[in-house]
């Protein structure tokens, strides 16, 4: 079966993970701008990574047959220096009109400072001026159920904002309902350890259904696994669930969400 | 709509995988027990118990209930 993988940072992995991907069925994945695990010092870093999110990153998981697309954004770990921010900000729309962006992201907040909220309120707002999808971040551990909801106020008090053009990402059992109460797309990212774990992310699908749902590897340079969308899709037919089911988590929603993006073409038109 | 496990037997199949990670638990706390460093005051140690309290509740949600004791609090008025 052929899978999404919509949100994964392949510029942390190996080609030898980007061929097992492909052999296991990936035919799509997304890939967030994020932190690199230090911070950047300039902006030219940013403008560096936005490149090989767009040029390099695409050519590489293209020699394995797998369409490469890109969320350009700043993250929250970068987003509490605002000036800096901002002059990164100001550089984004160099790069969401390039073929294989498919909006901002991965934006949102860390420790929910003010000063992430500021930094994000700018982002949204460049977001709503140039009509852009947006995939959000939620905190880690103790700070994402504070940070979901705080999220989840900024995009309630912006009327612009069009609910099915968003995901609220890195859901758990205490913020998923959060998301798809209000009519968001709502991510679930299987982690070894914190996040979700496959057998979880069924429990979730079981419980809330599979609308509106996508699952993601979110594979980095930290403990994650570029194959967690496959070992799902294996988990999910041991537990019996139809075929029809899988794919409509693993190919059918990404596909409905990544469509409303005015960048993404899939299957190629060639 | 809730789309139910469509495997009946849950418990056959679930049963040892519990059973290790009861016993995994148990090793790790008797592990902060056998250590020098007092624990018995740290805040953390409370989450813990009140988590284990929550999983040895009969009712389902355990999973959410548990990650929100591990949550910091949210205030409506944070803005």
């Amino acid at each position: 079966m052929h899978y999404f993988d919509p949100h994964i940072h392949v510029a942390s992995r190996t080609t030898d993970e980007l061929a097992a991907m492909a052999r296991l069925g990936c035919v799509v994945l997304g890939e967030p701008a994020f932190w690199m695990g230090y911070d950047r010092s300039s902006t030219g870093s940013f403008r560096d990574y936005f490149r090989q999110l767009t040029e390099w990153e695409p050519r590489r998981a293209a020699n394995y047959g797998i369409r490469h697309y890109a969320w350009i954004g700043i993250n929250a770990k970068e987003a509490e220096d605002v000036a800096f921010a901002r002059e990164v900000i100001a550089m984004l729309p160099e790069f969401l009109d390039r073929p294989n962006v498919l909006g901002i992201g991965e934006i949102g907040l860390h420790k929910c400072t003010r000063n992430e909220v500021a930094t994000l309120e700018a982002l949204i707002e460049l977001a709503m001026q140039r009509d852009e999808q947006l995939l959000f971040h939620t905190p880690h551990l103790e700070d994402k159920y504070k940070g979901t909801r705080m999220i989840l106020d900024l995009l309630r008090a912006d009327h612009r904002v069009d609910r099915s053009r968003v995901c609220i990402d890195h859901c758990e059992e205490h913020t998923i309902r959060l998301a798809l109460d209000e009519g968001y797309w709502a991510g679930i990212t299987l982690y070894p350890v914190t996040k979700a774990t496959p057998e979880r992310a069924i429990d979730m699908i079981e419980t809330y259904g599979p609308e509106r749902i996508l699952v993601n590897s979110s594979a980095d340079w930290g403990p994650s696994d570029p194959l967690a969308v496959p070992q799902f899709m294996y988990l999910m037919h041991r537990r019996g669930h139809a075929e029809s089911l899988v794919r409509r988590i693993v190919y059918d929603n990404p596909l409905q969400f990544f469509n409303q993006s005015r960048n993404f073409q899939f299957p190629p038109a060639e | 709509m809730p789309h139910t496990l469509a495997e009946p037997h849950v418990l056959d199949r679930e049963f040892l995988g519990i059973r290790a990670k009861l016993i995994e638990l148990a090793a790790t706390l008797d592990r902060i027990d056998r250590t020098q460093r007092p624990v018995a005051a740290d805040p953390r140690m409370e989450q813990i118990r009140r988590g284990l309290k929550a999983l040895a509740g009969e009712t389902s949600g355990r999973a959410e209930e548990i990650l929100m004791i591990f949550s910091l609090p949210y205030e409506q008025d944070w803005r």
